[in-house]
């Protein structure tokens, strides 16, 4: 009897052990020639959102515990904006047989389409301009 | 010692007691701690602060990618150097690697060196390792992007420049 019940609270004991999953990734200026920080990052993992800020070394972190279903092979999806400049990446959780659960998600910010558009009709504008005036 | 080993070793100790002395008191106690336990497991947080938040680690991860920093790079012998202690493993089709520290060997704010190689394909980075709100581990995070080695570089070099002295002699 003695075995069996010490048995069975050491295996109460040992069930506790959740694996967490880190979603990271690092974000990147336009021609990943240099780290963002302070760039706002959205993480969705399984419909979980969780929000963060880059750090001063452009790399972003977050934790997902066992019950958000964050799980090896599940696709994190990424999605950072800093200013006029946004971007979006995914990274598949990975069972690594470590601490935790990682899935990798860098993302290279790019001007968003408004700007660029901007930018296109602006310039557009001032050509049809100029071949107006000389015709 | 975290504080589930340190719980593990007392459950241990009180069990040794429990075979000795056969005491009611020791049975309820180890029936308790092992209530105590699942309790604050189901209801640890959603952000981890559970008994997983104290397993002292740091996590080395990142992606190895192509020269043109989109194509991630599978089968690459990736090699982390924290404070001298080597760790070796291959990224995963995605790109993605993983190694772990005991974060005595590899603590918050050492730099950590990462090189790949795959093929005729080289590349390294550095990085530094950070603790993060709500991470259970320390984490230092380092891309790698791919590039033709140096001796590659240098034999296309001297080929090509062969080829051209070689095309102008003959023009003239």
């Amino acid at each position: 009897m003695m075995p069996i019940m010490a048995l069975l609270i050491l295996s109460l004991a040992g069930g506790v052990i959740a694996k967490n999953t880190v979603v990271a990734g690092v974000i990147w200026n336009s021609d990943n020639s240099a780290k963002v920080p302070l760039a706002l990052v959205a993480v969705t993992c399984n419909s979980t959102l969780k929000n963060t800020t880059s750090l001063s070394d452009g790399t972003y972190a977050v934790n997902y515990v066992e019950s958000e279903g964050c799980s090896d092979g599940t696709t994190a999806t990424v999605t950072a904006s800093k200013g006029s400049l946004s971007g979006s990446s995914s990274g598949t959780v990975h069972d690594f047989g470590l601490t935790v659960n990682l899935a990798i998600a860098s993302v290279t910010l790019t001007p968003e389409f408004g700007i660029i558009a901007g930018v296109l009709t602006v310039f557009g504008a001032l050509g049809i301009f100029m071949i107006v005036r000389r015709k | 010692m975290n504080i589930f080993e340190h719980n593990k070793v007392f459950i241990l100790k009180s069990l040794y007691l429990f075979m000795k002395n056969s005491t009611f008191t020791t049975l309820s106690i180890l029936i308790m701690i092992a209530i105590s336990m699942v309790t604050v497991s189901a209801f640890a947080t959603p952000e981890g602060s559970g008994i997983g938040a104290f397993s002292g680690n740091t996590t080395v991860g990142g992606k190895i990618w192509a020269s043109d920093s989109t194509t991630p790079v599978g089968g690459a012998n990736v090699t982390v150097n924290c404070n001298s202690t080597m760790r070796y493993t291959t990224s995963l089709s995605d790109g993605a690697y993983s190694v772990d520290y005991n974060s005595i060997i590899c603590p918050l704010s050492a730099s950590v060196t990462v090189t790949a190689i795959k093929g005729s394909l080289s590349g390294s980075t550095t990085a530094t390792v950070q603790s993060f709100p709500y991470i259970t581990v320390n984490l230092a995070i380092a891309d790698v992007t791919l590039t033709p080695e140096f001796g590659m570089i240098t034999g296309m070099i001297t080929l090509f420049g062969a080829l051209g002295i070689f095309m102008y002699t003959r023009k003239k």
